[in-house]
C-alpha cells in the first residue's frame, strides 16, 4: 500500500500532466482556429462567387428594351456637343483669369473671347457659325460692357455643366424646361427624333391640375379631334414628354376640356398654347382603338 | 488541520501542501469506508487514489450544504460505485488479491486503534455491504444520520431504518462469537 505522500506525490502528478495537456489543447485550438476561419471564410467567398456567376443574367422584357434603346439614342445625340462644350467652357474660365489680370486694352479682347466662347457654350453643336461671330463682333462694343458679359459667361457655364449630369444615371430630378411647345428646336439637339414629332407626341403625359397619384389618373396622349366635340374648360395641365429629352423631361402647360357626350373619367380634350387642335388624352383603362370608333380622329 | 475545508481552499489557491494534508487526514477513513463496497482493500485505495485525482483535477466547487468530510465520502461513494461497476464486467481475479491482507491489518491498527473497534469491525463485514456501511458511517467515522443518509445517497427515513436493522444484525452476530458491545 503507498504512504501517505506518496499517494499525494502521485495525485498532483497526474493533475500536472492533466494541466498540462489541457494547455496543449488550448495552444492548438488557438492556432488552428485563424486558420480554419481563413479557410472557412475562402470557402464560402468561393462558393458566394460561384453561385453568383452560375445564375443566368436576367433579362428586361420586351417593352423595357425598346425604351432603353430610345433613350440611349438620345445619350448618343448628346455626346458630341456635351464634349466640345466642356472643352469650350475651360477656354473660357482661361481668358477671364487672363482679362482680369492684363491691360484694359488686352481686357477688351479677353472680354470678347469669353463672350465669343460663351455663345460656343450654348451652340456648341454649330462651331463654324460661332467663328464667325467672333471676328464679326465690334471691339469698341464688347468694351463698354465687360463686367456683365463676364457675369454671363459663368451662368452660362453653369448651366452647361448641370446638363451635362446625365439625370438617367445619377438618378436625380429632370430639371424643367420652359421652352414653348412646338419652340424652336435647339441646334444641339438636332438629331433627337423628339423634335420631329407631332405636339401631342412629345407631350405624351398630361397630368390634370390637382393631380394626385393613385387617385387622379394620368392621360396619354391619343390623336388630334374636331373642335365641334369639345365642351366646357376641366383645368389646366401639366403636359410631360415620355421620356428624357436632352438630359430631362420636357413639359410644358396646356388647358384641358371635356369631351361632349363624355366624363372626364376616361377621356379629355387637350389644347395646347399656340396651337389650334385639340388633342384627344386617354387613360390607361381605355383602348384606344375602340375610342377610335366612337370619336374619329380629325383628318389633317 | 482542519476540518478539511482549509486544506482545499488553499489547493486551489494553488498550494499543493492543501492536498498533501487532505491525502494525510482523510485517506484511512475513506478507504475502511470504500472497502465494504469493493470487499478488497486494493481497490478500496485505488478509489481513494482517484477521489483524490478527482480533486486535483476537476476540482469540484465545494459549496459548504455539508461538512467537507461529508461531501469528501460521497465523491468516494460514487467513484467505488463506479470501480465497482466496472469491476462485475472485467472479474477477474489477479495473484495479488491476497496480498493486501496486511496493509488492511496495518490500516486497521493505525486508524481504529483498540482492539475492541477492530473486532467490531471483524464482526461488520460479516453482515450485508449496506448494513456494513451505515454503521462504519456512523459508529466508525462518527457521522450524524443526516450526513451519513447524505453519503450513501438515501434519505433520512431509510438511512434511520437501514441503522436500526443493521444494529440488530451485528448485535446478533456479536452474541454468536460472544463479545458484547454496550453502546449497540
Amino acid at each position: 500500500m503507498k504512504t501517505y505522500d506518496e499517494m499525494a506525490k502521485y495525485v498532483l502528478e497526474v493533475r500536472d500532466e492533466h494541466e498540462k495537456k489541457r494547455k496543449r489543447r488550448i495552444y492548438i485550438a488557438k492556432r488552428a482556429v485563424p486558420a480554419l476561419a481563413g479557410v472557412l471564410g475562402a470557402f464560402i467567398i468561393g462558393f458566394g462567387l460561384w453561385n453568383n456567376y452560375k445564375r443566368p443574367d436576367t433579362l428586361p422584357t420586351p417593352s423595357t428594351v425598346v425604351e432603353c434603346e430610345t433613350t440611349m439614342t438620345a445619350s448618343t445625340a448628346q455626346t458630341t456637343p456635351k464634349a466640345v462644350t466642356n472643352a469650350l467652357t475651360t477656354s473660357a474660365v482661361t481668358s477671364k483669369i487672363d482679362a482680369n489680370t492684363t491691360t484694359s486694352t488686352t481686357a477688351a479682347s479677353s472680354s470678347m473671347a469669353v463672350y465669343v466662347t460663351t455663345k460656343v457654350a450654348t451652340t456648341a453643336a454649330k462651331p463654324e457659325t460661332t467663328a464667325t461671330q467672333i471676328t464679326s463682333k465690334p471691339a469698341a462694343e464688347t468694351i463698354s460692357s465687360t463686367t456683365p458679359r463676364i457675369t454671363s459667361t459663368t451662368t452660362v457655364t453653369q448651366t452647361v455643366t448641370t446638363t451635362t449630369t446625365d439625370p438617367e444615371m445619377t438618378g436625380g430630378p429632370p430639371a424643367k424646361s420652359t421652352q414653348p411647345p412646338g419652340g424652336e428646336t435647339p441646334p444641339g439637339s438636332a438629331h433627337n427624333p423628339w423634335y420631329d414629332m407631332p405636339v401631342h407626341r412629345q407631350y405624351y403625359n398630361a397630368f390634370l391640375e390637382g393631380y394626385v397619384a393613385d387617385l387622379t389618373p394620368a392621360y396619354r396622349s391619343g390623336y388630334p379631334i374636331s373642335s365641334e366635340l369639345i365642351g366646357k374648360h376641366i383645368s389646366s395641365a401639366d403636359m410631360k414628354s415620355q421620356y428624357y429629352v436632352d438630359g430631362e423631361v420636357k413639359s410644358c402647360k396646356a388647358e384641358a376640356y371635356f369631351i361632349n357626350g363624355f366624363s372626364d373619367d376616361d377621356i379629355v380634350a387637350i389644347k395646347f398654347d399656340g396651337h389650334d387642335e385639340y388633342y384627344l388624352y386617354h387613360t390607361d383603362k381605355t383602348d384606344l382603338y375602340s375610342l377610335m370608333k366612337i370619336i374619329p380622329p380629325l383628318e389633317t | 488541520m482542519g476540518n478539511g475545508e482549509s486544506s482545499y481552499r488553499r489547493f486551489l489557491a494553488g498550494d499543493d501542501s492543501g492536498m498533501v494534508e487532505l491525502v494525510h487526514e482523510f485517506r484511512d477513513g475513506l478507504m475502511l469506508y470504500l472497502q465494504s463496497y469493493t470487499h478488497n482493500i486494493s481497490d478500496a485505495e485505488d478509489c481513494v487514489q482517484d477521489t483524490f485525482i478527482r480533486l486535483a483535477v476537476k476540482k469540484p466547487k465545494f459549496s459548504g450544504k455539508s461538512s467537507f468530510k461529508t461531501w469528501l465520502y460521497a465523491i468516494g461513494r460514487n467513484i467505488a460505485a463506479d470501480h465497482r461497476r466496472h469491476d462485475k464486467r472485467n472479474r477477474n481475479v489477479s495473484l495479488d488479491a491476497q496480498a493486501p491482507l496486511a496493509d488492511e491489518a496495518d490500516l486497521e491498527r493505525t486508524y481504529l486503534v483498540t482492539e475492541q473497534r477492530i473486532n467490531l469491525r471483524h464482526t461488520m463485514q460479516k453482515l450485508k455491504d449496506e448494513y456494513q456501511q451505515v454503521l462504519y458511517l456512523t459508529y466508525f467515522e462518527g457521522f450524524s444520520n443526516d450526513e451519513t443518509a447524505r453519503i450513501i445517497g438515501k434519505s433520512r427515513k431509510q438511512t434511520e431504518n437501514l441503522l436500526y436493522n443493521a444494529r440488530k444484525a451485528l448485535r446478533t452476530e456479536l452474541e454468536k462469537g460472544g463479545f458484547s458491545y454496550e453502546n449497540l
